[in-house]
């Protein structure tokens, strides 16, 4: 008998449950031993017509990679009028960070070790335009792949993971928004790291 | 995991307060399992929907213009929807009748709503069955009027939503850039067609509208004179069923039955006065015959004034018939003559127009 962990309502009647080998939300069930990576995002933007603010937005994704071609995603999103903030905007952002919370505390140490162990065994990661390997990070550009000369530190600023050499220049960066960027501070440290 | 420790299971108060215990896991879960394939399929039921959906995007783009045709004719107003197929236009020629957003109006109305031409039109005699107001910016577009006339001239509705579409018509193919082979086109048929009528209603139009001369004859030609060269025909065929024969058979009805009354008319007169002449002349006999009676009687001739006496009643018996046949052939006459008044009221509306006369009735003496 699976045991319930945590639990994170999100609507009248719906929530995201976290069991001790699964979670269960929006009518899915994942195990944690299948899930290759995750993602999570939270946006606030705001409209003007002719500078004048009308409406402002706030969304939230999160997404499971469980595999080949296959992310489940769950999205919640909500709007105010001009620059207020509203409340079911506040609601969004709270299932957000506790949603975070929780994947941090119960996915993020099945996904991690999972690929360490990969990535020692030869695999490499990519994450957007970044490849991670054993030792060396990599990154897209226009004439190729480009190598990090010497790894410094990594910050998160506005939803996206810096690395940055150990000058405090930036080499390149990935949004949360992808899969697996939210696991690179977890990898950095481990082969990287000091 | 630390926040995990505090309690189990752990729940955001906040969030907890603000919805309501959930059920939803427990009645309806599906089991994602591991992506096995690099595929990403989809599912069938999508997948027709996307194809409907496509299909119908596709349909609608190719079928744009039958469709937006469609619409206007199935929104049109019945009533003039009805005159546009009793005039048997094409769907083209539909569509752009009904574009020009046509009115049926009263007589009153007609006079303000085509007041640019129907004062000079009446002044000259001539009857203002509709018109139509192009925009001033686009004169390939505007508004048609059209008299609302009663029954006995319904026709006369069909051929003027036929003579007033071809206005538009008109300008459209001058400014297509095919003005000068369609007057050419147009002033040759008028030669060619010699007809006393039309040469009036041109002489009108040089007097009331002379930048119009070709733009009316073109109306003209269409509706009321068939045979027209098959060059100046192929101008109206997209927009006429039948070669614009149906418009001139019912102009020619209209016209063929106010005829038919003129001749009628005429032939009664005649009988009239003959019936007049016979009933004098047994008159005169009658006359003639009771003096010659009175005559005989006074020298005492029983005989010849019974034989005059028999002869002037049936002289006098004679003459009453004829009067009473005279009498039968004038109240046809007036009753022919009160029909034609009446067709011409409703004809002319409010426009002055002379009324033919009765005449009255012959009393015996």
């Amino acid at each position: 008998m699976s045991e319930l962990l945590a639990k994170v309502p999100y609507k009248n009647g719906g929530s995201f449950d976290f069991y001790d080998d699964y979670l269960a939300f929006d009518g899915n069930e994942i195990d944690y031993d299948i899930i290759e990576g995750y993602s999570y995002h939270l946006q606030n933007t705001s409209q003007s017509v002719y500078f004048i603010p009308v409406a402002n937005y706030t969304k939230m994704s999160v997404s499971f990679w469980v595999g080949g071609n296959r992310v489940v995603h769950f999205n919640r999103s909500a709007s105010a009028a001009m620059l207020i903030k509203g409340d079911r905007q506040k609601t969004v952002e709270l299932v957000f960070s506790e949603l975070v919370k929780c994947i941090e505390a119960l996915v993020a140490p099945i996904v991690v070790p999972k690929w360490i162990d990969r990535i020692r065994r030869g695999e490499s990661l990519q994450v957007g335009g970044i490849t991670i390997s054993e030792d060396s990070i990599t990154k897209k550009t226009a004439f190729g792949q480009k190598e990090m000369q010497e790894y410094g530190f990594y910050r998160i600023v506005q939803g996206s993971v810096y690395l940055y050499d150990p000058s405090g220049k930036i080499f390149t960066h990935a949004a949360l928004s992808i899969i697996n960027a939210p696991i690179l501070p977890y990898l950095l440290d481990e082969f990287f790291g000091n | 995991m630390s926040f995990l420790e505090t309690k189990m299971p752990y729940i955001n108060e906040d969030l907890n307060e603000k919805f309501s215990e959930s059920t939803e896991h427990k009645s309806r879960t599906k089991k994602v399992v591991a992506h096995k394939t690099t595929t990403k399929k989809t599912k069938p039921i999508r997948k027709v929907v996307v194809i409907i959906v496509v299909c119908v995007v596709l349909g609608i783009v190719i079928f744009w213009n039958q469709l937006t045709d469609w619409y206007v004719i199935a929104t049109g107003n019945p009533t003039i929807v009805k005159l546009a197929q009793e005039a048997d236009m094409t769907t083209r020629g539909e569509v752009l009748f009904l574009q020009m957003d046509p009115e049926l109006v009263s007589d009153s109305d007609m006079e303000t709503d085509c007041s640019s031409n129907a004062a000079a039109n009446n002044s000259n005699g001539f009857i203002e069955q509709g018109c139509y107001i192009p925009n001033q910016n686009d004169p390939t577009t505007g508004k048609i009027y059209l008299r609302e006339m009663p029954s006995d001239y319904h026709n006369l509705e069909v051929v003027t939503a036929a003579y007033e579409l071809l206005h538009p018509v008109y300008a459209s193919l001058v400014q297509s850039g095919q003005e000068t082979p369609l007057n050419a086109s147009i002033e040759s048929n008028f030669k060619s067609n010699e007809d006393s009528n039309l040469d009036t209603q041109v002489a009108n139009f040089a007097k009331t509208e002379p930048q119009a001369r070709d733009d009316e004859l073109f109306s003209l030609l269409g509706t009321e004179y068939p045979g027209i060269s098959s060059d100046l025909l192929s101008y109206y065929s997209p927009y006429f069923g039948d070669s614009l024969e149906t418009v001139s058979t019912l102009n020619s009805q209209i016209f063929t039955a106010y005829n038919n009354d003129q001749s009628q008319l005429t032939q009664l007169q005649t009988t009239i006065t003959n019936d007049d002449n016979t009933a004098n002349q047994a008159l005169s006999d009658a006359n003639t015959a009771y003096y010659d009676s009175t005559t005989w009687a006074d020298v005492g001739n029983q005989a010849e004034d019974t034989r005059n006496y028999d002869i002037y009643v049936q002289d006098f018996n004679i003459y009453k018939n004829d009067i009473a046949d005279e009498n039968d052939t004038i109240d046809q006459y007036n009753a022919l003559i009160d029909k034609t008044n009446t067709l011409i009221t409703e004809y002319t509306g409010t426009q002055p127009v002379n009324q033919a006369q009765g005449v009255q009735a012959q009393q015996s003496q």
